[in-house]
């Protein structure tokens, strides 16, 4: 079959399911950046990243017989890989594993201090992306996680939630409140 | 973050397109060549090592030529069998004559049963070794009794006795050096199959020979052959010198000559041959 850039993640899928190899690279082309970067974002490390990253693809690959498109593509890869990110930290019991169970997370006012909201500071657009990336680093692990869901993966809160394991309400609250320190962080709060 | 992607989040999630189109500036970072090489590959593998994939005509069709090959070499082996005189393997059992001699080794019984002897195989076996004057001639040879067979003693039937020796004189083989019961069976039925073709063949060549004295025969001598046939040529060399000594040299002669008539080739004697 011939694959296009309009096929549908889950139809590459279900074609790799099948048998085919086209389909797989397609859709690994799709989704690698956002993936590795959602994974380099959490974990920190380039390596534990490159590793984590490889993981999820090959559960992907040895388990795709239990796929079934019973909900958007992407948020059954990256269920995956929030499965994967949380044996890797109860693996090397970092205490910021402990976050992923307080549910709302600090108030906005206990987040870090902006470093890029010196007020005589002019970024240009690299710049203000570098901070915003710093900014990023520094939110608790439940927001940068629902805030990376949705800007790698398009998920919607709905499907966050249940990429995460939450409600819909948590995944919600995560994400708003994630929004709410960066734009604090970036001098817009 | 694709366009679909966007359209595809509620209406209602919190999202800022400020934020996120400074995060696509900065975040760009992507796997190394080597990590994607990696999953190509084992995703390429995986689908190779699939077996719904082999769908090619010899996978499709390995169990059905198997099976005709199976059948084939099956028809062909049972056909080699046969033509090979292996109608005794196949024929049904006859019915146990005798029980085991007590002279047989306990330890045999048991390895004739694993090897799956049958109860004619059992009985072939002791027909071989106890060839019995009250069991019919056709239960000790394998095969129909050839028409010379019937004749009365002649040499021929001192060489019969010879072909069939060798299945029933043989001493028993170690038990260790015995050949599973159905391979015995197998060299027993082509002994007796050689030891027949052997008397058939003698048979043909036995009518084809003269087998009364010569019409041209004097009397005398005629009634010294009638005297002589069936004997072994010995008996004959002994009359011949005999009726020399006696100065019937005539006869002695006429003898000679209906000795070589009947056994050319044999070794003479010097006093005879004279």
């Amino acid at each position: 079959m011939a694959w296009s850039a309009d096929s549908r993640d889950e139809d590459l899928m279900l074609g790799y399911c099948a048998g085919d190899a086209a389909a797989f690279d397609l859709l690994y082309q799709r989704h690698r950046g956002g993936l590795y970067r959602y994974l380099l974002r959490q974990c920190r490390q380039g390596a534990v990243a490159e590793e984590l990253f490889q993981d999820v693809w090959m559960n992907l690959i040895r388990a795709r017989d239990a796929y079934t498109p019973s909900a958007k593509f992407a948020t059954y890869l990256y269920r995956l890989a929030h499965n994967r990110l949380i044996d890797h930290y109860r693996k090397h019991t970092r205490g910021a594993t402990l976050s992923y169970d307080d549910e709302t997370g600090p108030q906005i006012d206990e987040a870090a201090a902006p470093r890029a909201a010196q007020p005589d500071a002019v970024y240009d657009l690299k710049q203000q992306a570098g901070a915003l990336l710093r900014l990023i680093e520094d939110l608790p692990e439940p927001q940068r996680e629902a805030f990376l869901l949705q800007q790698e993966a398009g998920l919607s809160v709905e499907e966050i939630a249940a990429a995460t394991g939450v409600t819909r309400e948590t995944a919600k609250s995560r994400l708003r409140y994630a929004l709410a320190k960066l734009r604090q962080g970036m001098g817009e709060g | 973050m694709s366009e679909r992607d966007r359209k595809s989040m509620g209406t209602d999630d919190p999202a800022d397109a400020g934020l996120s189109r400074l995060y696509r500036e900065g975040a760009r970072e992507v796997p190394p060549p080597h990590v994607d090489t990696v999953i190509r590959a084992a995703a390429r593998r995986e689908v190779g090592a699939r077996p719904h994939r082999a769908g090619t005509f010899a996978v499709r069709w390995r169990l059905p030529l198997a099976l005709a090959a199976v059948l084939v070499l099956s028809v062909s082996l049972v056909t080699l069998i046969m033509d090979e005189g292996g109608e005794e393997l196949l024929a049904p059992p006859a019915p146990k004559a005798e029980a085991p001699t007590a002279g047989e080794s306990p330890a045999r019984a048991p390895a004739e049963m694993k090897s799956g002897g049958t109860v004619g195989s059992d009985d072939r076996r002791n027909d071989r070794a106890q060839p019995s004057a009250a069991q019919p001639e056709a239960a000790v040879r394998p095969f129909p009794a050839a028409p010379a067979a019937s004749a009365p003693p002649r040499p021929e039937a001192a060489l019969r006795e010879r072909a069939r020796e060798p299945a029933f004189d043989k001493p028993e083989a170690p038990l260790a050096q015995r050949a599973p019961a159905a391979m015995a069976d197998k060299l027993a039925a082509e002994e007796s199959r050689a030891a027949a073709g052997a008397l058939r063949r003698e048979a043909v060549a036995d009518e084809a020979r003269p087998r009364s004295s010569s019409p041209a025969l004097s009397p005398a001598v005629a009634r010294q052959v009638q005297a002589l046939e069936g004997e072994v040529p010995e008996k004959w060399l002994e009359r011949i010198a005999q009726l020399r000594r006696e100065g019937g040299l005539n006869e002695a002669d006429e003898l000679l000559g209906e000795f070589k008539r009947r056994f050319p080739g044999h070794p003479l004697p010097p006093d005879v041959g004279k």
